[in-house]
C-alpha cells in the first residue's frame, strides 16, 4: 500500500453553473432554466430585464429548478447572495430526500492497475438513486442536446449521433423522444459517458469519481477493518440484494427496488441493476509488469455491475472495468454527485428558514 | 440421469475389443483410441450411458472462441439457463470449465487450444430441458487449424472426420469482427464445413442435409451495434454462407453470442497482442443448443 496520501481533486467545472443564477441576480445573461426553454444556443441567452431582478422572479426560477431536480443550483455558494434562506431551505429538503451525504476522510482506494492508494476525499453528496428515464426526459425536452455549453467541445461534431431509434435526440433505446411507457422509474440506459456528463452539468452536479464510489459504497471503512466493504451491505455477496444475472430478473428494475442492498446512509443499487459511468478514464487494468494495456477507443470507468453481470465479484465497489466513452449500452446508466463545499451551509435545525434580508 | 449398469461391466472395465464410440476403431484395454485420440476416461464416460449420448460438435476456425464458448456453455448449464440444466461428467469436462472461469475471473481468456488431438480437452455433459427432454452432449475442444486441415485435405485428421460424421447436431462458430472487417475468411470456413458435412452423407436421396446446424457469430459484444436479427446480419454480411445454408441445410439458424461485456488488448514485451475481457456478460450461448435440441 502506498504511504503517500493523495488529495483528490474535484472534477467539476466551476463557473458554468453559477452563471445561471448570476444572470438573475447581477449583470450576466441567464441560461435556459427548464423544459420550456427554447432550443438552440442562439436562444439560450436573453438580455436581462430589470424586472428579472426582483424577488418573485428569483423565487419562480428557484421553484422551477427544484421541480426539475436542479436544486443544486439553488444551493451553490455563488448563488447565496441571490437565493434567500427560505428557498434554500426548500432546496435543502430536496437534497436530503434525493442525495446522501458521504463524509470526507482518508480512503484506501483501489486504482485501475490494482494498486491501493490512500486518498483524502472531501465530503460530497451522492444521488440516492440512479438517474431515471423520467428525469432524463426533462433534459431531452429542455433541448439540452442542442445546448452546446453543457457539452465538452470535442463532442460537438458528434452530438447528432446521440439519437434514439427514431432519429430524435435521446437515449438509444427510446422512440419518438421518449422512453418505453413502463420504464419511467427505471434507470436511463443507452446513453454515452458524454450524455451522462452533460446531464450532470445541467442539474448543477458532476459524475462521481471511482474513489468517491468506493467511499460511498464501502462506508464506513472501520466496519471492514479500515478498507471499504466489497458490497454496499458488507463483504459477502448475497443474492437478492442486487439485480445481477444470478437474481434471474434479466432486465433493469425500478431505481427504488432491491431495498435490502441499500447502503447505511440510504443509497440504492450501488451494486447491480445497471453499470454506472464514472468520471475516471480507464487507462489500464491489473496486469503483469511486462504487459501493456491497449484499448481501441478511449475508455471511461464504469462500476457496480448490472442485471446481466455474471460474476458477482464484478459487482463489487473495487472492480476495475470500463467502456468506450461513446458507447450507448443497454446496461449502463449513471448517477450524479456534488462536492459539499460547493453548497451553502444547510439551515440550522433550531433556526427555521426565514426570508433573508440579503436582498 | 440414467446409467446402464449392464454396460459398466464388463464394457467399461475392460474396453477391450469394443469399438470407439466416436470412430469405431477397436479399443485396447484401458487406453485412449489409437485413431481419434479420444481419452480412455472420455470413452468410459460415454460407454456408461444409456441411451448412447448425442454428439454435438462445436467447430470453427482458429481464435474464433471455441474454448470460451464451450466453457461458458458448461457453466451456464450447470447453473441452469434458457430452460436447460446440465451436469458435467468427469474431471475432463470440469477441467475445461474450471480453466475458463478462473481465467475470466482474472480478466483473461484461456490460452490457445493445442493442435495435437491427444492434448484436446473434451466435454461430456448431461442436459435436461424443461419438458424433461434429456440427452448427453459430447464434443472435443478441437483446434481450429486441425479442422481447417481436414476440410482442405479430407481424411487427414480422423478425429475431426469421426466427430463430424457422428454428430447429430453441429454448432459452427464465426468471429463477427472478422466477418465485418476482415474479408471472407470466416464465411468461407463455415461454407467449407457445410460442404464437408454434405459430402459425408451416405445417401444423396434427400436434397438437403438433415443434421441441424446452428451458425453462431461469436464476440458479438465487440460489435458497436447489437445484432438484433442474426439471420438478417448473415444475409447482409455473409451472403454466400446464407445462400449455401438455404440450398444445402434442412434445419439451420443463425445466432449471435458474446461472453465479455467489453474487451481490450494486452501487448507483451515481444509485441504479441492478446484480447482481454473487461467483464463477463454472457449472451446467446445456450440458445443455439436449446434450438438444436428442439429439432
Amino acid at each position: 500500500m502506498s504511504s503517500d496520501l493523495k488529495v483528490s481533486a474535484s472534477s467539476s467545472s466551476r463557473g458554468w453553473a453559477s452563471r445561471l443564477f448570476g444572470g438573475l441576480g447581477a449583470r450576466q445573461p441567464a441560461a435556459s432554466i427548464g423544459p420550456s426553454a427554447t432550443r438552440g444556443p442562439e436562444h439560450e441567452r436573453r438580455p436581462a430585464h430589470p424586472a428579472d431582478r426582483n424577488g418573485r422572479e428569483v423565487q419562480a426560477v428557484t421553484r422551477r429548478l427544484i421541480a426539475d431536480d436542479r436544486y443544486a443550483f439553488v444551493l451553490l455558494n455563488e448563488a447565496a447572495d441571490t437565493v434567500d434562506d427560505q428557498d434554500a431551505g426548500v432546496a435543502w429538503e430536496a437534497v436530503e430526500r434525493k442525495m446522501a451525504l458521504v463524509p470526507g476522510g482518508v480512503v484506501p482506494v483501489v486504482r485501475s492497475d490494482g494498486s491501493i492508494e490512500l486518498t483524502e476525499l472531501a465530503a460530497f453528496y451522492l444521488d440516492r438513486f440512479a438517474v431515471t428515464n423520467q428525469q432524463f426526459l426533462r433534459f431531452v425536452q429542455a433541448g439540452c442536446y442542442d445546448m452546446l455549453e453543457i457539452w465538452p467541445r470535442e463532442i460537438w461534431p458528434g452530438l447528432l449521433r446521440f439519437a434514439d431509434r427514431t432519429g430524435r435526440p435521446g437515449p438509444r433505446n427510446w422512440e419518438n423522444g421518449t422512453y418505453p411507457h413502463d420504464r419511467a422509474t427505471h434507470p436511463v440506459v443507452g446513453i454515452s459517458w458524454y450524455e451522462a456528463l452533460a446531464f450532470a452539468r445541467w442539474v448543477g452536479k458532476r459524475l462521481p469519481t471511482a474513489a468517491e464510489w468506493q467511499k460511498a459504497a464501502g462506508w464506513p471503512e472501520h466496519l471492514s477493518g479500515g478498507t471499504c466493504s466489497r458490497y454496499p451491505w458488507g463483504d459477502l455477496y448475497s443474492e437478492g440484494r442486487a439485480n445481477l444475472w444470478s437474481s434471474g430478473f434479466g432486465r433493469t428494475a425500478p431505481v427504488e427496488s432491491f431495498r435490502d442492498g441499500v447502503t447505511l446512509n440510504g443509497i440504492y443499487q450501488m451494486s447491480g441493476n445497471v453499470w454506472e459511468w464514472l468520471e475516471d478514464h480507464l487507462e489500464t487494468i491489473p496486469c503483469k509488469a511486462e504487459e501493456a494495456f491497449r484499448a481501441w477507443k478511449p475508455l471511461r470507468r464504469i462500476i457496480g455491475g448490472a442485471f446481466d453481470t455474471y460474476l458477482p465479484g464484478e459487482a463489487t465497489n473495487q472492480f476495475v472495468t470500463g467502456q468506450p466513452e461513446l458507447d450507448r449500452r443497454c446496461n449502463i446508466g449513471f448517477r450524479c454527485a456534488v462536492s459539499a463545499d460547493r453548497l451553502r451551509p444547510p439551515p440550522r435545525p433550531n433556526n427555521p428558514p426565514t426570508r433573508s434580508a440579503k436582498r | 440421469m440414467r446409467t446402464n449398469a449392464s454396460v459398466i461391466s464388463p464394457r467399461t472395465k475392460g474396453l477391450s475389443k469394443l469399438p470407439c464410440p466416436l470412430c469405431d476403431t477397436p479399443l485396447n484395454f484401458g487406453s485412449s483410441c489409437s485413431r481419434c485420440h479420444a481419452p480412455a476416461e472420455v470413452i468410459r464416460s460415454i460407454m456408461s450411458r444409456e441411451p448412447p449420448p448425442r454428439f454435438v460438435g462445436v467447430l470453427g476456425p482458429t481464435n474464433v472462441g471455441k474454448t470460451v464458448y464451450l466453457g461458458m456453455l458448461l457453466d451456464l448449464l450447470s447453473r441452469g439457463a434458457g430452460g436447460l440444466h446440465g451436469v458435467a461428467r468427469g474431471s475432463f469436462s470440469l477441467e475445461l470449465h474450471r480453466n475458463l472461469i478462473l481465467s475470466l475471473e482474472r480478466q483473461r481468456f484461456p490460452g490457445k487450444t493445442p493442435n495435437e488431438p491427444d492434448r484436446w480437452q473434451w466435454v461430456h455433459c448431461e442436459v435436461a430441458g424443461k419438458k424433461g427432454v434429456e440427452c448427453d452432449i459430447v464434443t472435443p475442444d478441437v483446434a481450429g487449424e486441425v479442422v481447417a486441415a481436414e476440410l482442405a485435405s479430407p481424411k487427414s485428421h480422423p478425429t475431426v472426420r469421426a466427430l463430424i460424421g457422428r454428430c447429430s447436431a453441429l454448432i459452427v462458430l464465426a468471429d463477427i469482427l472478422q466477418v465485418v472487417s476482415e474479408g471472407q475468411g470466416q464465411e468461407l470456413f463455415a461454407m467449407q464445413l457445410i460442404s464437408y458435412l454434405d459430402s459425408l452423407r451416405p445417401s444423396k436421396k434427400h436434397t438437403k442435409v438433415g443434421v441441424p446446424v446452428a451458425l453462431v457469430f461469436t464476440k458479438a459484444d465487440l460489435c458497436e451495434e447489437s445484432i438484433a436479427d442474426p439471420g438478417a446480419f448473415a444475409r447482409a454480411n455473409a451472403p454466400g454462407l446464407w445462400k449455401l445454408c438455404e440450398a444445402r441445410l434442412a434445419h439451420y439458424r443463425f445466432f449471435a453470442s458474446g461472453v465479455a461485456g467489453s474487451a481490450a488488448k494486452l501487448i507483451d514485451r515481444d509485441g504479441r497482442e492478446s484480447l482481454v475481457p473487461l467483464r463477463v456478460e454472457p449472451r446467446g450461448i445456450v440458445e443455439p443448443l436449446a434450438w438444436l435440441l428442439g429439432q
